[in-house]
């Protein structure tokens, strides 16, 4: 069971400190050398015009940080990608101009349509596709997108990791009413699922 | 040396239209380009009044996707793209001490490709059904008749194969030019920092424009007949071809700019352009690597090797970093003037590291799966393409106008202009992070009210009309310093190029008196410092 929305943070926990602090050293650096060395300054400007070893030195730790970024991207990518495991539950998401459709191959319960209803905590394995264009399944609030064709069908997965509700929404443009393609997700705690499954049978 | 030069004779029709005179084929492709960045601005602008608030107020849906779909192609077929070729067919044959461009009527035929590209693609918005509405990138299955039915959508075809094939032309004079055309001594590693970056993007266009131009014949033929884009991936392979294409055309439309913004800051800190060897080399790893990362515009496709993309793209912050330390320590130690083209590009320096940084961020494929397609990415490549790669133009248009023109812009109206600009870019795109971030997707015309997005689309909304009231400052220098001269003579800066050893502008033959020795890729710093050497 991977927790995208856990994973995302962590991966961003990273990134985001080392843009940040790249950011304020050039800014720094740029202020400073402007104020340093206005034309108001006597003397000539400096002749030299290389200095090789140094840049060097500074490749290897540009080197080193890009290093750092992959091995931490590998890594949390490598879970999230992970296919799902023998207990999960199957979705089959189907993307058409516009609306999203949900059908629960397995549990013998009718098909939704703009609304996807999963248990919380619980591995959904999705196979999805298109009728049409391409669509691109974006929950927002679990920090994932997967695309759908209407040619091939994708597999992804997810975990909705609380009760409660999720928006979901079509990140791909399809066409005329593509801001409006969009769902929810239901996630509910396991014996709340029993009874929607019950109910919908 | 008395001679004072003739008034010039007015242009007859068939010179404006004929001549392949490389100054004159990069004005006119300039002052294209402007033209279609007023009106590709104007669609934003459009868009953005849709945008600042929930619901649909100024136009249709419909109208919105077409909007945007022209804005973005306009802008990088029709505007940034043309305008880097411009700097460079105007300014490599004279930073290489040439008489004129390789190929001049090649030259031409390109500047003409572009216009009627700009032309077909533009009729669109004549034709009943509106011009093309399926993104800038023509996605495949959307871009079917039965998706998007009308000859709007063909005449965007037809305009892309068309700009393009113009560009790769003009690209293919500028590589001409630097390698075969250069003066006596103006060896490889002497040619100025601008002019290498011409020449990496030309290597850029070589290998992947034509690429797009297959891929649009295919599109079109798929569009018309079907029986292209089939089977199993089919809509995957477009987007292998198209990016391609995609991806090293961002890189085009950035490093002639970079270019331009290293020989203003060597001129204007009085130095010679700091690490000149490093930075070569790190650009031409840059173009090579470029061809390598298009795949991460699929990351969430599941069709591409994401590891693979994410290496190769985050890989390129190795050649982009010693581009921004080669950059900082030409400012260091030197005897900085602060000029507005100076500034401008000290905005560039600044306002790219936004627009780089996050590619960084996009570029790993788990924090992709929530970016893409969302704000974040809009707010990213507009970091990248306006905030970084227009005003680095400005900065090159304030340095090489009195070349240009032989009229130096003003600057107080230049630092108007880049106060404005610079205010209304991050008011404009920095609260795109944040949309984007909360989960508003992009190519959306309306958005739920629930969302509470209202606040922050107005603040970009009435950052777009700060830009705009910039981009009016500009025009309103470019005219009043054309009307009342102030003459710039030969060198207004103390250049360091060849461009700055001739009048200007420069005479039909670029160079009248002998050339100065080339020793170095700053041959008239060598000239001015000579007398100081042991």
């Amino acid at each position: 069971m991977v927790d995208t929305k856990g994973e995302y943070g962590d991966l961003a926990g990273l990134y985001l400190p080392i843009a940040i602090a790249v950011f304020a050293l050039v800014a720094l650096a740029l202020v400073a050398f402007l104020v340093l060395f206005r034309a108001r300054r006597p003397g000539p400007p400096s002749a030299r015009h290389e200095h090789n070893a140094l840049e060097l030195a500074y490749v290897a730790v540009l080197a080193a940080i890009a290093v750092v970024l992959l091995v931490r991207t590998f890594g949390v990518e490598s879970r999230v990608d992970a296919s799902a495991g023998a207990g999960a539950l199957r979705v089959a998401v189907v993307g058409a101009k516009w609306d999203w459709r949900f059908a629960y191959p397995g549990l013998g319960v009718r098909s939704t349509r703009g609304e996807l209803v999963v248990p919380a905590g619980r591995t959904i394995a999705f196979s999805g596709r298109s009728l049409d264009v391409i669509h691109d399944f974006w929950v927002p609030g679990v920090r994932f997108q997967h695309q759908v064709f209407p040619d091939h069908v994708e597999r992804w997965k997810l975990v909705f990791p609380r009760p409660g509700r999720y928006q979901g929404v079509c990140a791909w443009f399809c066409g005329l009413f593509h801001q409006d393609m969009r769902f929810t997700v239901r996630a509910l705690a396991g014996a709340a699922f029993d009874s929607w499954v019950a109910s919908r049978r | 040396m008395s001679a004072v030069a003739a008034p010039r004779p007015r242009l007859g029709l068939v010179e404006l239209a004929l001549s392949t005179d490389h100054k004159r084929v990069a004005t006119r492709l300039l002052g294209v380009a402007l033209l279609l960045f007023l009106g590709g601005g104007v669609m934003a602008l459009v868009m953005r009044l849709e945008l600042a608030q929930p619901g649909l107020q100024v136009v249709s849906t419909a109208s919105y996707n077409a909007l945007f779909t022209m804005h973005g192609s306009t802008m990088i077929y029709l505007v940034i793209t043309p305008a880097a070729l411009a700097l460079g067919v105007y300014l490599v044959p004279l930073q290489v001490g040439a008489a004129e461009i390789a190929a001049p009527r090649l030259a031409l035929g390109g500047l003409w490709l572009i216009v009627l590209g700009g032309v077909v693609m533009e009729s669109g918005f004549l034709t009943a059904g509106g011009p093309g509405r399926a993104t800038w990138i023509g996605v495949n299955p959307l871009s079917e008749m039965v998706n998007s039915p009308g000859v709007g959508m063909d005449l965007w075809i037809f305009g892309v194969i068309l700009a393009t094939a113009g560009e790769l032309a003009l690209g293919v004079c500028i590589l001409l030019t630097a390698l075969r055309l250069h003066a006596p001594g103006m060896t490889l590693l002497r040619m100025p920092v601008f002019s290498w970056t011409m020449v990496a993007t030309a290597l850029m266009i070589a290998f992947a424009f034509p690429v797009l131009i297959v891929a649009m014949l295919l599109l079109w033929l798929e569009r018309q007949y079907g029986g292209i884009f089939v089977g199993e991936q089919g809509a995957i392979a477009y987007q292998h071809l198209f990016w391609f294409y995609g991806h090293p055309v961002v890189y085009v439309m950035f490093f002639p700019f970079v270019g331009a913004v290293a020989e203003v800051f060597a001129t204007f800190s009085g130095r010679r352009f700091f690490g000149y060897r490093m930075f070569v080399g790190s650009i031409l790893l840059f173009a090579a690597l470029s061809m390598s990362v298009w795949g991460h515009h699929m990351f969430t496709t599941g069709a591409v090797e994401n590891r693979y993309f994410s290496l190769t793209t985050t890989a390129i912050l190795v050649p982009a970093g010693v581009e921004y330390f080669d950059l900082l320590a030409t400012l260091w130690r030197g005897r900085i003037r602060f000029t507005a083209a100076l500034l401008f590009g000290v905005a560039f320096l600044l306002q790219f590291l936004v627009g780089g940084l996050s590619g960084i961020w996009v570029a790993s494929p788990p924090l992709d799966y929530h970016a893409n397609n969302s704000y974040v990415v809009v707010a990213h490549f507009h970091y990248t393409l306006f905030a970084g790669s227009v005003f680095a133009l400005f900065a090159g248009v304030y340095y090489w106008f009195p070349k240009w023109t032989g009229a130096l812009l003003r600057e107080g109206l230049g630092r108007l202009h880049l106060l404005l600009l610079f205010v209304g870019t991050n008011l404009t795109f920095a609260p795109q992070f944040a949309l984007g971030q909360e989960g508003m997707t992009r190519r959306i015309a309306d958005y739920p009210r629930a969302e509470g997005w209202g606040t922050l689309n107005t603040l970009s909304t009435v950052g777009a009309f700060v830009i705009a009231l910039g981009v009016l400052v500009f025009l309103v220098n470019v005219w009043v310093s054309l009307r009342a001269p102030r003459v710039a003579g030969p060198d207004p800066w103390e250049g360091q190029t060849l461009e700055w050893a001739t009048s200007s502008p420069p005479p039909r033959w670029n160079f009248v008196e002998a050339l100065p020795p080339v020793r170095s890729y700053a041959p008239l710093w060598d000239l001015r410092h000579a007398e100081g050497e042991g």
